[in-house]
């Protein structure tokens, strides 16, 4: 075997080995169409023709062949990660992210290797004369130990990424709480499909904190029986110590959704917006002028009420 | 005639103390919004526990009646592919966001909601998940501290009691029966 040889083989068992996750992952992207054995298997033939055709074929060491290999190599591996993005976006039924996370490492993986290899890049690639060498430890390690690295770490991290502890980052909306809960009383269908589990951004003032497991602040909306129930990390409890109540805080949550008392429930009372995973962005203390980024007019106005 | 005079008054303040108390009966109710409940479940592969600390629950000291409400995508855990996971596939929460429990304790008289103590309670109701409502009785606890009363318990839940579906995939990782803790700390009303 040379190193010629060793990278395509290399290379194309990442390819099939990815195939042959997706086949048996069992997913299914379109309800009850078999999809997953559609994509699959096509996946998996087109890999298995090229890969064999690569034995026999590169028997006479020609260099068009090889670049025909690359080539559809190359293709091959951008259908693998076509189908994963096409999947990711479109899919309806069960989708397992960490069996599809695994396939997408794997594809990602043969694909920068097919890509290196078709561009001649990488190692001694570039040497034609090297490439008809036998492999010596640093192809090795190069061709085969690197990429098992690079797919074993990102599949690790895929099953371990730890939720994080608060709504960090930009947010997907910033909306004032009373609005919100009227969209969720009116459309909650949509409301749920919209905002539930997104990271909102609003203000509003403090009527409560209590909690023992976690740090738990009520805010006022100033809507008869409506709260605001914002729960945080209890990591953040320094940072929470001076909160106070009557302060107005401009926070950063993930939302959970309305909550309401059902029907025949009588002893529950009220309905809340939760919001979980909380950050407390600015504590604007007691000055009535919140944050110029979210629109309150409302509870601004309101607030002297308090 | 002194001697009567203040027996009178003295059973009109036992009587009006006596109103007012059983005024203050009627409403005795303990209530709470940051309630936890968690659940666990183990097996060979993996143990997973999750967390939701805004949890609703009301109790009528009077009648022993209680109920709970919690918002399925407030279960935090600690993989974030997981909460994804128990969500959006298992629990289904887009269309069953709220799970709901409506029950009282059977043995509400050994309870002396006036006296700080810890009692045994055996809690009947109807537990609703996942779409599926289900009779579940609870062995629990009530503790009174003060103007506090803390429920306390555990029971397992089989998932196809509730018709929840775990793919093959993950079938391994999550047990077929959860184990699911209370503890909420109401305050009286």
């Amino acid at each position: 075997m040379t190193v010629k040889h060793l990278q395509i083989f290399s290379l194309w068992a990442a390819t099939l080995l990815s195939a042959l996750i997706f086949i048996l992952s069992g997913n299914t992207l379109f309800g009850d169409i078999p999809i997953r054995v559609i994509f699959g298997f096509s996946a998996l033939s087109i890999t298995l023709f090229t890969w064999v055709a690569t034995i026999f074929l590169t028997k006479g060491s020609k260099a068009s062949f090889f670049n025909l290999f690359r080539i559809l190599g190359f293709l091959s591996a951008l259908f693998n990660l076509a189908v994963v993005f096409y999947a990711a976006f479109s899919f309806d039924g069960y989708w397992s992210e960490e069996i599809n996370g695994i396939f997408f490492v794997f594809s990602g993986v043969s694909f920068v290797f097919l890509l290196f290899n078709y561009l001649g890049f990488g190692n001694h690639a570039l040497s034609n004369q090297k490439q008809n060498q036998k492999p010596d430890v640093t192809d090795w390690i190069f061709i085969l130990v690197i990429p098992f690295l690079v797919a074993a770490y990102g599949v690790f991290s895929l099953f371990n990424q730890e939720t994080a502890l608060s709504s960090v980052g930009e947010p997907d909306f910033t909306i004032q709480p009373a609005p919100l809960m009227d969209i969720f009383e009116k459309e909650a269908a949509d409301a749920n499909q919209k905002y539930i589990g997104k990271v909102i951004r609003f203000s509003g003032s403090v009527a409560e904190i209590s909690g023992d497991s976690s740090i738990f602040i009520t805010l006022n909306t100033w809507k008869e029986g409506y709260a605001v129930n914002c729960d945080f990390d209890l990591e953040l409890k320094d940072k929470l110590s001076a909160v106070l109540q009557g302060d107005s805080l401009l926070l950063q949550c993930s939302c959970s959704g309305l909550s309401a008392p059902e029907e025949g429930m009588s002893l529950l009372s009220g309905a809340s917006l939760e919001m979980t995973r909380c950050a407390l962005i600015t504590n604007f203390k007691n000055n009535p002028n919140l944050g110029t980024d979210v629109e309150h007019p409302k509870e601004t106005a309101n607030k002297k009420r308090k | 005639m002194k001697n009567a005079l203040i027996l009178l008054l003295g059973f009109t303040l036992l009587r009006g103390v006596s109103a007012q108390s059983n005024e203050s009966d009627k409403t005795q109710l303990y209530t709470t919004s940051s309630g936890t409940i968690k659940f666990f479940s183990k097996t060979t592969a993996e143990n997973i526990d999750a967390t939701n600390n805004q949890v609703k629950a009301a109790l009528d000291a009077n009648t022993g009646n209680m109920e709970f409400a919690v918002s399925i995508n407030s279960f935090l855990f600690k993989k974030a592919l997981m909460q994804k996971h128990f969500q959006e596939n298992y629990l289904e929460s887009d269309k069953f966001p709220k799970s709901t429990f409506k029950g009282s304790i059977t043995n509400n008289a050994a309870v002396k909601y006036g006296v700080d103590g810890t009692y045994p309670v055996n809690v009947k109701g109807k537990l609703t998940m996942h779409g599926v409502t289900k009779d579940v009785n609870i062995p629990g606890k009530v503790t009174i501290s003060g103007k506090k009363a803390i429920l306390s318990g555990d029971f397992n839940v089989l998932l196809d009691d509730y018709n929840i579906k775990v793919p093959a995939n993950n079938a391994s990782q999550i047990a077929k029966s959860i184990k699911v803790t209370v503890d909420c700390s109401l305050q009286k009303k």
